[in-house]
């Protein structure tokens, strides 16, 4: 971890590379897209925190309006940052699996709502008794898979009797259910509309099949970035676990409402060749799961590859390509590369204007 | 900042928080020692790349071991000042030095280590001669080879007019020549990279040998990163020292391309199984985020029947191969070894030594981070 912190009104252009800067007018943008939205319409947002991983930016969005007053978080350890940080309700979406973990979420739920996602009997034993030996009362959705084959129940009668369980279990309460989904591709809002308004439909399937069993479901988290108009226009989602609308990827650009605004700064080291480049920015500072990142501003340069020693840069001619260049990439997987960073490095009109920590760096316990 | 539930040097593996990165301190040590040996009577050093691991500790375990060099390379100036901080006073850069306040910190760290940077342009030379000069420093420097085309250095052709560049500065030393290795890829083959790593060398010791007949001293003449074949490096008359990352903790995309056979994955992940959703898969708490899957897919350790079907960001998928039903519960523990150490390490601020079935030691991976 670094020691160095950019002082508020250094110029972008004289930060050390590597950095990872936020600007702060297209966070905020972005903030307010979904804020403005949701006004006046029947769903909240709940951000998800595993997106910016801090307490700063969950503020920023609670303070912009239209969501539950709390947020998402993957894990125990992350959900602690958000608590510790001033938020006062956090959904853990995803399974407790140890008495250890489930004891650390009891102790949380003396200082702020918690609910955790199950799929199974066994997560709602765990809950329960963490719960009752905390003298606490612990929040439970049932997680429902409708598009990833990840964790969640895989049919629509497995609910009514978790349901059930979580309801007569003391020291837990049954909230709801939670579903998570993807797209791939550049999707049309009309694809959009149609592939997340099924997976919708499926998710109210298994709200109507526990209310049948004579238990009320409260919340329907579902939804992200790329359906969080979908959601809004569909009666009976409550709350849209939204992350990545605060960043956005390139993977995302197809949502054209909202603008980058995360970036990656490095420095040309070497030019060994005409038209080749080895960059400051190493794998380990961006990340590449979903391909190599894009180069801003460059016209005709590309990353050809992204190693533990660097960026590799290629340049058809049109950009020329010298030792001490500045160079910016985006990323494809925002949430990826901000859990790499120990900090932002906020930026307004090309000033450092703040540093935030990346308070849950590393919290994937 | 990682904050997994308290387990103290002494518990039984078992006990960690999962996702946990774990080094077995026993295996480490085998690998290292393994290579070590192979290059020892030689007189050649092994010089091991600390962004492998990024961890001080390791690196001392690594440095204790006869055969190895008198410290360790890495890739950035932070990961230089984390490893110097730690006492190491012999460190080799691989990558150039260029902004002014970078070039201004190297020779701040110069006062506390020596250490040697890579040079492939005569500007940046006159860059380090001039800050040197200011600060009061003099620092060693070697003129860095290109002999692989992703990666930095001047053609062989301008090696000895960089070299004679250096040796004309008052306030740098010509230290040597260097070159670096390209990353394995999935594609290449044991021999490719063998034949690799040798056409580099020869390279590098022709440079040498022109340098010598120009008069020049060469001080080191180093090569890395090496994976296959240590022992026939070794067997070259004027290299110095071999520089390698993956030696010791021998990660997947490594193992089946190292020198020999019988290696075994020191570094690896304990993940803990958080949801059976399907009859042949299971969901386990180590995804992206714990391990990456930046140059690779992790495997499952001792479970050849078991498949890393993919890692979202907070989640691993392990599917059977042949789509039996799978015999884990939640809570059960599972092994992965990751495709790229150095890319695990990046993420954990924690790592645990472990021998045999008990926690010995509890380390900082102090230069994750370290970027600048």
């Amino acid at each position: 971890m670094t020691h160095r912190q950019p002082l508020p009104g250094t110029p972008v252009s004289e930060l050390d590379t590597p950095c990872l800067i936020v600007d702060l007018d297209a966070l905020t943008h972005n903030i307010g897209v979904i804020a403005r939205r949701y006004e006046g319409t029947g769903v909240q947002l709940r951000p998800h925190a595993k997106n910016h991983k801090s307490p700063v930016i969950a503020a920023l969005q609670m303070r912009a309006g239209n969501t539950v007053g709390g947020v998402c978080a993957a894990k125990v350890s992350e959900a602690e940052a958000m608590v510790n940080g001033g938020v006062r309700s956090v959904l853990v979406a995803n399974q407790i699996a140890s008495p250890a973990k489930a004891r650390r979420l009891a102790a949380l739920a003396a200082r702020a709502e918690v609910i955790a996602a199950v799929d199974a009997p066994e997560h709602v034993r765990l809950l329960g008794d963490a719960a009752r030996d905390a003298g606490v009362t612990l929040g439970a959705v049932i997680e429902v898979n409708t598009s990833m084959r990840r964790a969640g129940i895989r049919a629509v009668e497995q609910a009514p009797p978790l349901a059930k369980l979580i309801a007569e279990t003391a020291g837990l309460r049954f909230r709801g259910i939670m579903s998570h989904q993807t797209i791939s591709g550049f999707p049309s809002r009309e694809e959009r509309y149609k592939v997340g308004g099924g997976y919708f439909a499926r998710v109210m399937e298994v709200k109507t099949a526990i209310e049948q069993a004579g238990v009320p479901v409260e919340i329907v988290s579902t939804g992200e970035t790329w359906t969080y108009d979908v959601a809004a226009d569909t009666p009976g989602v409550t709350e849209v676990e939204g992350g990545t609308y605060v960043f956005m990827e390139m993977g995302y650009d197809y949502m054209t409402e909202f603008r980058i605004a995360g970036r990656v700064l490095g420095t040309i080291v070497s030019v060994p060749e005409p038209g080749l480049a080895i960059g400051d920015v190493t794998v380990e500072a961006i990340g590449a799961p979903n391909g190599t990142p894009s180069v801003e501003g460059m016209p005709g340069v590309r990353v050809r590859a992204l190693t533990h020693r660097g960026t590799v840069l290629e340049s058809d001619g049109r950009t020329p390509l010298r030792p001490g260049e500045r160079y910016t990439l985006l990323t494809h997987q925002q949430d990826v590369t901000m859990n790499r960073w120990d900090e932002y490095v906020v930026v307004r009109d090309g000033v450092v204007v703040d540093v935030w920590p990346v308070a849950a760096r590393g919290r994937h316990h | 900042m990682q904050r997994p539930l308290s387990v103290a040097p002494g518990a039984s593996v078992d006990r960690l928080d999962t996702p946990a990165l774990v080094v077995d301190l026993d295996t480490f040590e085998r690998n290292a020692r393994r290579i070590h040996a192979a290059i020892e009577a030689s007189g050649i050093r092994l010089r091991p790349n600390a962004h492998a691991h990024k961890t001080p500790a390791l690196a001392w375990l690594q440095l204790g071991m006869k055969g190895a060099a008198g410290g360790v390379s890495v890739v950035s100036l932070g990961e230089a000042e984390t490893f110097a901080a730690s006492g190491i006073g012999d460190l080799l850069l691989t990558m150039p030095v260029v902004t002014p306040g970078k070039i201004a910190r190297l020779c701040a760290l110069t006062r506390h280590a020596d250490v040697v940077v890579p040079v492939d342009d005569a500007a940046n030379v006159d860059a380090l001669g001039r800050a040197a000069e200011v600060a009061g420093v003099r620092l060693p420097v070697a003129v860095d080879i290109r002999t692989d085309a992703g990666e930095p250095g001047a053609a062989p052709d301008r090696v000895m007019g960089l070299a004679r560049h250096i040796d004309r500065a008052p306030a740098l030393r010509f230290a040597g020549l260097m070159t670096s290795l390209g990353p394995v890829s999935a594609g290449d083959s044991t021999d490719a990279v063998r034949d690799r790593e040798i056409g580099s060398a020869a390279t590098l010791t022709s440079a040498r040998a022109d340098c010598e007949r120009a008069g020049l001293r060469v001080g080191i003449c180093s090569i890395g990163d090496v994976v296959a074949s240590f022992a026939a490096l070794a067997a070259m008359p004027g290299l110095t020292e071999i520089r390698s990352a993956s030696y010791a903790l021998a990660d997947g995309n490594h193992l089946p391309r190292m020198d020999g056979v019988g290696w075994r994955p020191a570094a690896r992940m304990l993940t803990m199984v958080t949801s059976r959703p399907e009859p042949s898969r299971a969901i386990v708490d180590c995804g992206q985020k714990a391990i990456s899957r930046d140059l690779g897919l992790p495997s499952v350790d001792g479970r050849p029947d078991l498949t890393i079907a993919g890692l979202s960001a907070e989640h691993g998928f392990v599917d059977t191969r042949d789509g039996s039903p799978l015999d884990l519960a939640i809570g059960d523990l599972l092994w992965l070894v990751p495709a790229d150490a150095a890319g695990a390490f990046g993420l954990h601020d924690i790592v645990h030594g472990v021998r045999g079935e008990t926690v010995e030691a509890i380390w900082d991976v102090a230069a994750r981070g370290r970027y600048d």
